[in-house]
């Protein structure tokens, strides 16, 4: 049935899927707390940056990649 | 003194020599004005989305929030990742079918797809009653910033006047191309000024890390959910990410920046650019939390950060940080009312009133309603207390319930116009009842979550249950989603069970 999600898509897509989850699902309040505090902040903020980091690489990569579609064939136009 | 008001001065003056300069590219016609001829180059739509996106919301709204309530505006990273995402996904889609079927407004997607005049008028009466609230605090935003900067000599009042002064003269110069270059100014002005604000005033205990250090001493709640207040807990965190990313990108000021844009291929690269402009909240954790060290007993908490930077900053530094925040809330501001006054010209005006109007009549009834909705928004900010994430979360709420008939219609053929009235019907209600009501949203989730559970029920259970027999509709958006994937998703065509007919050969 979703046999139009190609091997680079799928892996983007549950790489974002996944990023998202790390920081929006339930899972945050286990990373709710100041310690260990680490390059001085608090280990929640720095859950929040790592996985901001994450998913805004992720987004360059989906960019470099053509969102993991095939580019346009040129017989195409 | 002298130094801060030349400062409000060139804020004031630049934006009209740019609205003049622009102008002068301007073509009379409604597309011109309102979405720049779908011409509009990769640089000013990055940055006219991101300064629309950011408004006195991020700026004032982030450090108030950090200084009150803890930690909970740190999703603000997720939802600006959210709504690059939905620009990419949703956006890209939407400026495709706008191209083709030369939209302007949201209305016109939905009303057409649907096929329905009850949903066309709900979803304009949708984008003009919860756009002017949240247009309210744009210009409450800005006036603070500008009565603070002027050491009180422009008052409130004034300040807020001024603004729209200035806002109304430019946009009716030049449309949405005077809005797209200013917006370049006030983007750069923004991102710089959050971070330095952050940088600057963090430094006055000491740093970053100091001041986690001191405030893991003195107030250890800031640092975590459910903050000191104890209500910004996970279902706050998470409402707060989806209504606010949502309900932005639902906005009719970010729909024609979908429609605007020339080139698809810009769509696929603003995640990336709008997930890294996020970093800028850095700045608001550091000013939100230097305050809560130095200046623990502030009354108004949005006015956190102007305070801090006239008790902290030497005054030229603290007028140019301040005008920066004027910046944030003008560039949202401006992009508003230009896209309400679409709304009414185009769907209510050019629809029901005058389908024969030529070009520039409907180009100078656009202009009137700038008028019009400026005067409606500056009267609610003279006249309507509250704090300013408080108001724009009603407000986003509101127009985050567009999303599910929005992604109906560029993504599901069984999605029916029914349906789609009933769910938004429905989610409204939830948000207005739970928000101003006698009931309370469950479980602390926002009422605009439930809206939108209630919305994606109603739409899906409906829609499988009811059948369109508008085929011809039908037909013609699924033969534009076929070629919007020959375009750009071909490796999507074998799922069309039964290929349209199409000009572009994959096969």
């Amino acid at each position: 049935m979703l046999t139009y999600l190609t091997p680079r898509k799928l892996a983007l897509y549950a790489g974002i899927l996944f990023c998202f989850f790390m920081l929006e699902s339930p899972i945050i309040m286990w990373a709710n707390q100041i310690e260990p505090m680490l390059f001085g902040m608090p280990f929640f903020f720095l859950w929040n940056l790592f996985w901001w980091f994450a998913l805004t690489a992720l987004f360059l990569v989906a960019y470099l990649t053509n969102w993991g579609s095939p580019t346009k064939r040129p017989t195409a136009q | 003194m002298t130094g801060s008001l030349l400062i409000i001065t060139a804020f004031m003056v630049i934006p009209l020599l740019v609205g003049v300069l622009s102008a002068r590219q301007s073509q009379e016609t409604s597309e011109d004005f309102f979405v720049q001829g779908r011409a509009m180059g990769s640089i000013a739509v990055f940055f006219t989305v991101a300064a629309t996106w950011w408004s006195a919301f991020a700026f004032l709204g982030s450090n108030a929030t950090f200084y009150t309530s803890g930690p909970v505006y740190l999703t603000a990273l997720a939802w600006n990742l959210l709504f690059g995402f939905m620009y990419y996904w949703i956006g890209k889609r939407v400026w495709f079918l706008g191209k083709r079927f030369n939209y302007l407004t949201p209305s016109d997607l939905i009303g057409d797809f649907y096929n329905s005049e009850a949903l066309r008028i709900t979803v304009a009466a949708i984008t003009l009653i919860f756009t002017v609230p949240y247009l309210q605090i744009q210009l409450t935003g800005g006036a603070y910033l500008i009565e603070v900067a002027s050491g009180g000599l422009i008052p409130f009042w004034l300040a807020a006047l001024l603004f729209y002064f200035i806002i109304i003269i430019y946009v009716w110069i030049g449309g949405i191309r005077a809005i797209a270059w200013t917006d370049v100014i006030y983007g750069a002005l923004l991102f710089f000024g959050m971070m330095y604000a952050g940088y600057y005033i963090s430094s006055h205990v000491g740093g970053p890390a100091a001041l986690f250090s001191q405030l893991q001493q003195t107030s250890p709640d800031h640092l975590t959910l459910p903050g000191p207040n104890g209500n910004m807990g996970y279902p706050m965190w998470f409402s707060l990410f989806a209504i606010t990313a949502i309900g932005a990108f639902m906005g009719p000021q970010i729909w024609l920046r979908m429609y605007s844009v020339k080139s698809g291929k810009l769509f696929n690269l603003m995640p990336f650019l709008l997930g890294l402009a996020a970093f800028a909240y850095v700045g608001s954790v550091l000013s939100g939390y230097s305050g809560v060290l130095l200046e623990p007993n502030v009354g108004n908490p949005d006015q956190i950060l102007p305070i801090m930077l006239m008790n902290y900053a030497p005054y030229l530094l603290a007028s140019l940080i301040m005008a920066a925040g004027a910046a944030a809330a003008m560039s949202t501001a401006n992009s508003q009312i230009h896209a309400v006054s679409t709304v009414v010209t185009m769907d209510i005006y050019k629809r029901y009133i005058n389908r024969e109007a030529s070009q520039a009549r409907i180009v100078y009834i656009g202009r009137l309603s700038l008028v019009g909705f400026s005067l409606a928004a500056y009267i609610m900010a003279l006249t309507v207390p509250g704090v300013l994430v408080t108001i724009g979360i009603a407000a986003l709420a509101g127009t985050a319930q567009l999303i599910i008939p929005t992604i109906g219609a560029i993504t599901w053929k069984k999605a029916h116009p029914s349906a789609a009235l009933a769910g938004l019907w429905g989610g409204i209600a939830c948000v207005l009842l739970m928000t101003f009501g006698p009931l309370s949203a469950p479980l602390g989730f926002h009422a605009g979550i439930w809206g939108l559970l209630l919305n994606a029920v109603l739409f899906i259970g409906l829609s499988y249950v009811l059948h369109r027999r508008d085929t011809s509709v039908v037909e013609r958006f699924t033969q534009a989603r076929y070629d919007y994937d020959a375009e750009y998703h071909p490796e999507r065509l074998p799922a069309y069970s039964q290929p349209a007919t199409s000009n572009v050969n994959y096969q």
